[in-house]
């Protein structure tokens, strides 16, 4: 295809050509190939900016510990960005851009910062843009530009035409990795019959052995496979990752299910997010190679020595002709003894002084030139490298001798290698610096039902990580000894040495060494954060943000730990490491979201009438979770015009309202009187089969919690109302303390809000149109007073009669089985034909409540009191009740507080709830003398009023007070008057 | 006789034919919930006796007799779908109310029924349950919460599931349901934009 792709070998499929784009230009790639391998094989070195001085950055790794090769990708709506390049699937289409960089990646004007570079070290925003003015105001006006001028990609902001979907999953054995040691353990505990997932980040499994050259290693994992995929207690999940561990063995899964296509397949979702809970888990995440740190080492041609491994083997790629292998421990071999049989010229560097021989003679007879106790001090090219500085090395790494400059086109690194513990360190565990190994190792008391095994665990050899894989199941059951295959492979925690950066004899490098290369921080970066103090190594990454972000310490951590170390004059392990946290790689939000947005944000509960409203032109709105109807406009009509007819109507005519969404609660039992007496202010005992009264209950601190009527409906059986916004927590309330407190009250109270529908009919013909109904039912006033109730039948519907009023009009509440609601409503309605009748919705319900002062949600907000809202008469001297002790705190009997009263407005306009209430003379500060609780148009009354909780209201009655909404700017006057405002005397409902 | 009206009016697409994945949704014939205190299982035996049900049974698994399955929803508590409501009635009418309480439910649950071979998978997207067949096996129920609601799922029958939901609630998640359905063939109705 190109001069970088290799005639053969690689793990391909040659026989399909695909074809993509990159920044607009035509890119090449085979099925099998990732973005990087192609934009590799196509000679595309360049492929980002980097974040903060822009400089140009190529491909680095070929996993997920990539941190330069962030593209956006698709376009539009389904545009994602910060993808990374290692990761994305070649396919038929793909179209990627870079990012970060304008006009565009070649010529990019942020580079310009480069030549800042002196003044944007670590800190550099702290210092410049906060403190310098007194407030914030200073730096959120800098901020957005800084924010513009350095970052990652940017967000679409279109809506996601995809969807995403959550699934729960269980198993007895999670292995978290595909490479050999992660394929064996699912094996062993696959063979042993446990319930097993097996979770993979790559599209095909292998991990590491896809690295190696094609072989024996290719023979087993082609029969594990098999093997595997035949197992019924085995399930497999490539393309997906294990983001995150937490308690009690869930994790966190995200799988890639249609990432890899141009857009998902019709009904399939983009992306899904497991959630797994698992009996074990099984670390076999594998290691990460570590970059060395000299001058330059950001150049693109400069990788990672296994990354280029896996280009060379996996990818068929070449990644360059001209080779320098710089290394610290023994695996750079491979990479140096592969890129010679592909044909390159290499030499290899080792940092250390003395290597076996073992590993020098067959490089040598490969042609390979070994330079051993010898580094590079820095690369040299500008969009890339093209030469090193070498140097020999002393013990520290530091230049001790001539200085040679080497031809180049790639520079392969290896600093050593990482276990992945990322997820093991999710769930608060410590790693452990191993000096032999040079890296932290998962050691320390253990995490029971999670084993962290192979390159994970430090096993630097596949023989190693083999036998920790078919280890697993051995408690179990007894398995036959499996060896695997037998590779040829170097250990890399064998002599591996702990120098990660190169520098002159002086300490400092020769040139920009990064040690962060997502987030440009360099090693003067972590030398200042040292000169200004920063010993804690918390301190430090939060200063300098190495380790942050998507790296999350994958290949940042070691060379900021070891000069950190090498700075307080520590070893590394005495200065520990920072706890990695979820994610272990970004995930999108829509996966985390699935279907839970949209109508699905939370679930929506809907009454018997909810079609009948909708279809008879109600205006809806939210309740809660419910939706009940807002206002039922004629045409042309305002909200405003609408409820004020609606409730003038019910004063006049008759009107009906959908109040099934009060809760509803059964309380029954031997002891429910009593239960009812303990939960409510007011007496119970003496409450007879059928009447129903008022009652109000507080919270143990003394605070009104809730309000409504019950009614006994037989000896043993009590249906208790509530507010609709109070259900939930009144039921949880009598539960608890029935569970706790009153375990010696024989009483079961059950939610029975879903069982009933609920109607009002309200006004002053609502008996004449009740009675062309409930033909058989007397409801004269002797026979069904207030607050009595009456079994009755209408139009083939059982039903209670309620005889009980909130508007303050003769009303009737009327509950019904509510399967059979709908029927009952519209033969209300056609009933109600010749009366007039209207239906109302919870506007003009709110009005006529305010008119006849009846508080609601507005007044029972928890800050509320019996005394402040006039319902002390209530409360029982004959017994006590919840609340009883704690409402006579001195607090909440301070003649002070704010008391319930009404308000007349002044003038055409109305208060808003919310508004504050001031003394007409007095200044406009603070939080004034009181606030509007409830606030409406009285048809009734032909004015604006209110209700509002105001300090020693009672005894300001007639005087004025100003009405300040501060957010709207208004200031109105209004007088102070009884909140009874319409038919104190209840002469209407009692009718 | 008046039939109970379903919660239900929107999203019902029928499943594309062959598929592997059924969803339906009925009305309870009869639901009752009785309860009693201390003495439980002495209070409640009448109405077990007559109902052909031996002992109260466990909280995972249903008890099945005749035309009457149970559910033990709480230490104090059972559940009784029964086909016949009158029958239903009848039954429970033995109690001693001053030792247990009956409570007619009928009408505050839906039941989704899902069915088929991709209902294990359909169900695994809406609850945090292991319907694996040897942790669920037919027979099984739970209480759950699906998308924040308490629902009680049972496993009636062979690739055969009922979901009791409260009925106000009903329609939310049957729309839910539904999408979720729909990687498995399923085309439920769009949000109108």
């Amino acid at each position: 295809m190109t001069a970088r792709r290799l005639p053969g070998g690689g793990r391909i499929d040659r026989s399909r050509t695909l074809r993509m784009t990159f920044d607009g230009e035509e890119i090449l790639a085979h099925p099998g190939d990732s973005l990087a391998s192609a934009l590799l094989a196509n000679g595309r070195l360049l492929v980002a900016r980097s974040f903060k001085y822009h400089r140009p950055r190529g491909l680095f790794s070929a996993g997920a510990e990539e941190p330069n090769g962030l593209v956006h990708l698709r376009g539009g709506a389904r545009g994602e960005p910060n993808s990374r390049a290692t990761q994305v699937e070649a396919h038929e289409g793909l179209a990627a851009r870079s990012q970060n960089a304008w006009p565009g990646l070649r010529w990019d004007l942020g580079a310009l910062n480069q030549l800042l570079a002196p003044a944007l070290h670590a800190g550099f925003y702290y210092k410049t843009f906060i403190g310098p003015f007194r407030g914030t105001g200073f730096w959120m006006f800098c901020e957005r530009f800084i924010r513009k001028a350095a970052g990652m990609g940017r967000a679409e902001l279109l809506e996601d035409p995809d969807s995403y979907e959550k699934v729960n999953a269980f198993a007895d054995v999670l292995v978290v990795g595909a490479g050999p040691a992660g394929l064996a353990a699912a094996l062993a505990a696959g063979r042993a019959c446990a319930r097993v997932v097996l979770v993979e980040q790559d599209s095909v499994l292998g991990g590491s052995l896809l690295a190696v050259p094609p072989g024996e290693g290719d023979a087993w994992l082609r029969r594990t496979e098999a093997e595997l995929r035949a197992m019924e207690n085995v399930r497999i999940l490539t393309r997906t990752t294990a983001f995150g561990a937490y308690d009690g063995g869930v994790f966190g899964l995200v799988e890639r299910v249609s990432d890899h296509l141009a857009e998902p397949p019709p009904g399939q979702p983009r992306q899904r997010y497991w959630l797994l809970r698992a009996k074990e888990a099984v670390l076999a995440s594998g290691a990460i190679e570590q970059p060395l740190v000299f001058g330059g080492n950001d150049k693109p041609g400069i990788m990672l020595a296994g990354a280029v491994r896996a280009y060379l083997n996996r990818f068929a790629v070449l990644p360059g002709r001209n080779a320098l292998v710089c290394t610290n421990n023994d695996s750079a071999y491979a990479t140096a003894r592969d890129l010679a049989g592909a044909g390159a010229q290499v030499t290899l560097l080792d940092l250390r002084q003395e290597v076996p021989p073992d590993l020098v003679a067959p490089l040598e007879a490969a042609g390979v030139t070994v330079m051993t106790g010898h580094g590079i001090l820095a690369a040299k090219g500008t969009s890339q490298v093209v030469s090193a500085v070498v140097a020999p090395l002393d013990g520290e790494g530091r230049a001790r001798g001539p200085l040679q400059r080497l031809a180049c086109d790639l520079i392969a690194v290896s600093g050593g290698w990482q276990p992945a513990l990322h997820l093991w360190s999710q769930r608060q565990q410590k790693p452990v610096y191993d000096a032999a190994k040079a890296c932290f190792v998962p050691k320390g008391e253990g995490l029971p039902g999670f084993t962290c095994i192979g390159a994970a665990a430090a096993k630097g050899s596949l023989k190693e990580a083999l036998e920790d894989g078919f280890a697993v199941a051995s408690a179990r059951v007894e398995q036959a000894a499996e060896r695997g295959p037998s590779l040829e492979d170097e250990d890399w925690t064998r002599d591996a040495s702990p120098l990660r950066a190169i520098t002159r004899a002086d300490g400092r490098p020769l040139g920009k060494a990064f040690v962060d290369l997502q987030h440009d921080v360099t090693l003067e970066d972590i030398d200042l954060a040292h000169r200004e103090g920063y010993v804690s190594v918390e301190h430090l990454k939060r200063y300098t943000t190495t380790g942050m972000a998507t790296d999350q310490g994958k290949l940042s951590n070691l060379a900021a730990l070891a000069r950190m170390a090498a700075l307080q004059g520590k070893a590394v392990g005495a200065v520990g490491t920072t706890t990695f946290r979820p994610p272990y790689t970004p995930v999108a939000i829509g996966a985390l979201v699935g279907r839970d947005h949209g109508r699905h944000f939370r679930p929506t509960r809907l009454t018997p009438i909810d079609d009948w409203h909708r279809a008879n032109g109600a205006v809806m709105t939210e309740a809660g979770a419910w939706m009940r109807p807002w206002y039922y406009p004629e045409p042309g009509e305002s909200l405003g015009q609408a409820y004020r007819r609606e409730a003038d109507h019910v004063r006049k005519h008759v009107g009906l309202v959908d109040v099934s969404t009060l809760g509803k609660i059964a309380v029954q039992g031997p002891d429910a009187a009593e239960f009812l007496n303990r939960v409510y202010v007011n007496g119970w005992k003496s409450l007879a089969v059928g009447r129903l009264r008022y009652g109000v209950m507080l919270r143990e601190d003394g605070f009104v919690m809730d309000d409504g009527a019950t009614a006994r409906l037989g000896q043993y059986d009590y249906f208790m109302s509530t507010t609709t916004a109070n259900a939930a927590k009144v039921l949880a309330f009598a539960e608890q303390l029935l569970q706790t407190a009153w375990t010696d009250l024989q009483v079961h109270v059950t939610s029975v809000t879903d069982a009933w529908a609920a109607f009002a009919l309200a006004g002053p013909k609502a008996r004449d149109l009740l009675r062309t109904l409930a033909t058989e039912t007397d409801l004269g006033s002797e026979a069904l007073p207030n607050n009595h109730l009456v079994h009755a039948e209408i139009a083939g519907v059982p039903l209670r009669i309620h005889r009980m009023s909130y508007s303050g009009e003769l009303a009737y509440e009327l509950y019904c089985p509510t399967g059979f609601g709908r029927h009952l409503w519209e033969a209300v309605v056609e009933a109600g034909g010749p009366f007039g009748l209207k239906t109302y919705g919870t506007e003009a319900m709110g009005a006529l409540r305010i008119e006849k002062g009846h508080v609601a949600g507005p007044e029972l907000d928890g800050r509320t009191t019996l005394q402040d809202l006039g319902l002390e008469g209530f409360a029982s001297t004959k017994k006590p009740f919840v609340g009883d002790v704690l409402r006579d705190r001195p607090a909440l009997r301070d003649p002070d507080r704010p008391s319930l009263v009404g308000l007349e407005i002044e003038g055409d306009q109305g208060a808003l709830g919310g508004a504050l209430l001031f003394d007409p003379e007095g200044p406009t500060v603070g939080h004034g003398e009181g606030w509007v609780s409830s606030t409406t148009y009285s048809p009734a009354l032909g004015r604006n009023i209110a209700l509002g909780l105001l300090r020693k209201g009672q005894d300001r009655m007639g005087q004025k007070v100003r009405v300040v909404d501060f957010l709207g700017g208004t200031s109105l006057v209004a007088t102070v008057v009884s909140h009874h405002f319409f038919d104190p005397e209840g002469a209407r409902q009692n009718a | 006789m008046l039939e109970i009206a379903s919660p239900l009016t929107a999203c019902t697409a029928a499943p594309p034919t062959g598929s592997a994945l059924g969803l339906a949704s009925s009305a309870p014939r009869a639901l009752m919930q009785i309860a009693s205190w201390a003495g439980f299982e002495e209070a409640l035996a009448p109405v077990l006796t007559r109902l052909g049900l031996q002992g109260l049974g466990d909280y995972r698994k249903a008890r099945q007799a005749g035309d009457v399955t149970c559910f033990r929803i709480a230490p104090d508590r059972l559940l009784l779908a029964h086909r016949d409501p009158l029958a239903l009635s009848a039954s429970v009418e033995v109690l001693d109310p001053a030792r247990a309480a009956s409570l007619d439910l009928t009408h505050a649950r839906w039941i989704i029924t899902i069915s088929g071979r991709e209902a294990p998978a359909l169900l695994a997207r809406l609850l945090p349950l292991d319907l694996s067949p040897g942790v669920f096996p037919v027979g099984s129920f739970a209480q759950s919460g699906l998308h924040h609601v308490g629902v009680l799922l049972h496993h009636r029958a062979d690739a055969r599931y009922d979901l009791y939901v409260p009925v106000t609630w009903a329609q939310s998640l049957w729309t839910l349901i539904c999408e979720s359905a729909e990687p498995f063939g399923h085309q439920p109705e769009r949000e109108a934009p």
